[in-house]
């Protein structure tokens, strides 16, 4: 091999390193929550909140199931998706054992409904002035619009749209 | 003297086989006893694992093997009588083989019966959890009991009755285990007061309890009935405004069951003494055997073939099985 032709090689195989670099850097330049990788939209965050007593009424479940469903079919938004499940701490004792049960209890109700989002025990119960006698909520912020919204469920049917007529932009998406 | 031995043996012999042909064997070989050990044998699922989340419903089969709907991922999940996991099948939905809210689970003869609180009729599958058919029913079915393929037993909690339905969900009998009232009940309280759980025998003696009313009676086949108690006294019902719905705040009995000597199990509600945990063991005529306290709480109660105790732990996570020792 002479020269020449060594030199055309190197730059090739130089090419194909720095390639190989960025192709790297940019798929990897994400963060991952439950093995699924998050590209975030930063302009929105959504936030559900369900409460434990929730699980046995399917009145309540079957619009949040809904939504969690429209949502995550929504491109935009299924990467900005955040539940919290939360425990009344009187109800139910506080303890370690029953922390652990009511994990268990939301990693069923993740895995039962296809649930792509990450889901969090809210075992600090940071979100107690939230919850009302079992009431469920989303909490939109869009900064795009800088509007913090949020709605109450179960849902009147109209409100699905205006949710995600509120996530999107420009108020309209083929996707919906 | 030889030939009046004989006649007299012979005598007896008949005497001893025309007992055992018009005296139930329940009678005959109940157990006496008046305190019951629960000895734990099996424990199926555990906080960490992933093999049940939170059961419903349980039944067994011929063979021991432990059928359970799993409420959190819609499913029915089958495991050895050793608590081995053999197979599941369900998930969310509408269709066949699917689920809304997963229920009751029931085995006869080589079939199970599933319910769902959501959807009308029972879903029918073999033991292979491979669905088979439907059987249509349009009223909720707040219990169930398959007493053969063509006669299903259900509470028609509107109609305060039973209503025994074919395996095409046509209604062929009800019976009547309370007076018909000739007026309807004007103070809105729903269904509630006409919730039961309830077991038949294998001569159509019906046993029962309620959910929201102190009592427990058996009644005959003809629907007469032939002992009844309570287990509180002074503790009247007492109903609640929730949405515009009349809510109990007592829920006296939870389940029933029978052992395979007739006897009944009662599980208690939140007036017991141990709420969810105490099981009131009657004796065929009514009496007041003994209380056994399961270890914690749980909503239903069931009682195998070969006499094991099934109950929750850890709010539905685990399953327990007990062996009962009767002294």
């Amino acid at each position: 091999m002479n020269y020449l032709s060594r030199v055309s090689h190197r730059k090739f195989f130089n090419k194909i390193f720095i390639l190989t670099i960025i192709l790297i850097i940019v798929y990897t330049n994400t963060s991952t929550v439950n093995g699924c990788p998050m590209s975030q939209n930063k302009n929105i965050a959504i936030i559900l909140i369900l409460e434990n007593t929730n699980f046995g009424c399917k009145f309540c479940m079957d619009s949040f199931i809904k939504l969690c469903d429209r949502l995550q079919e929504s491109e935009k938004v299924k990467n900005s998706i955040y539940g919290v499940l939360y425990y009344d701490s009187i109800e139910n004792n506080n303890n370690k054992e029953n922390i652990l049960i009511q994990k268990k209890l939301l990693r069923g109700f993740v895995k039962g409904n296809n649930i792509q989002f990450p889901f969090i025990l809210d075992s600090s119960h940071v979100f107690k002035n939230f919850c009302n006698n079992g009431s469920q909520k989303i909490i939109i912020i869009n900064t795009e619009k800088d509007c913090i919204k949020q709605w109450n469920l179960p849902l009147k049917p109209n409100q699905y749209e205006e949710i995600m007529n509120f996530i999107h932009k420009n108020g309209q998406d083929e996707n919906f | 003297m030889i030939l009046n031995k004989n006649f007299l043996n012979s005598i007896n012999l008949k005497v001893i086989i025309l007992l055992l042909l018009i005296l139930p064997a329940n009678i005959l070989f109940s157990q006496k006893f008046n305190k019951i050990i629960l000895k734990e044998v099996l424990s199926i699922g555990s906080i960490d694992s992933e093999i049940l989340y939170q059961w419903a419903d349980i039944c067994t089969d011929d063979s021991g093997n432990i059928y359970l709907t799993d409420m959190m991922d819609y499913s029915i999940k089958k495991f050895t009588p050793e608590g081995e996991f053999i197979r599941k099948t369900g998930r969310s939905g509408q269709g066949p083989g699917e689920f809304n809210a997963i229920r009751f689970i029931k085995y006869y003869n080589n079939y199970l019966y599933v319910t769902d609180q959501y959807r009308p009729g029972i879903q029918v599958f073999d033991t292979n959890l491979q669905y088979q058919h439907s059987i249509p029913f349009q009223k909720p079915i707040a219990d169930i009991q398959i007493l053969s393929h063509n006669r299903i037993a259900i509470p028609d909690v509107i109609e305060g009755n039973i209503q025994i339905i074919d395996s095409l969900g046509n209604k062929n009998e009800i019976f009547y285990y309370k007076k018909i009232q000739k007026k309807k009940n004007s103070d809105n309280l729903g269904f509630f007061p006409n919730m039961i759980e309830f077991e038949f025998d294998n001569q159509n003696n019906l046993y029962m309890c309620y959910t929201a009313k102190n009592e427990v009676k058996k009644c005959n086949n003809k629907g007469k009935t032939i002992w009844s108690v309570t287990f509180f006294k002074n503790k009247k019902q007492e109903y609640n405004n929730s949405y515009g719905l009349k809510t109990p705040e007592y829920f006296y009995y939870k389940d029933l069951a029978l052992d395979t000597s007739m006897n009944i199990f009662i599980l208690g509600g939140n007036l017991s003494k141990n709420k969810s945990r105490d099981v009131y063991v009657l004796s065929q005529n009514g009496e007041h055997i003994t209380t056994l306290t399961l270890p914690d709480e749980t909503h239903c109660i069931y009682i195998d073939k070969e006499n094991y105790l099934y109950s929750r732990a850890k709010q539905g996570v685990i399953l327990k099985k007990y062996k009962m020792i009767y002294n």
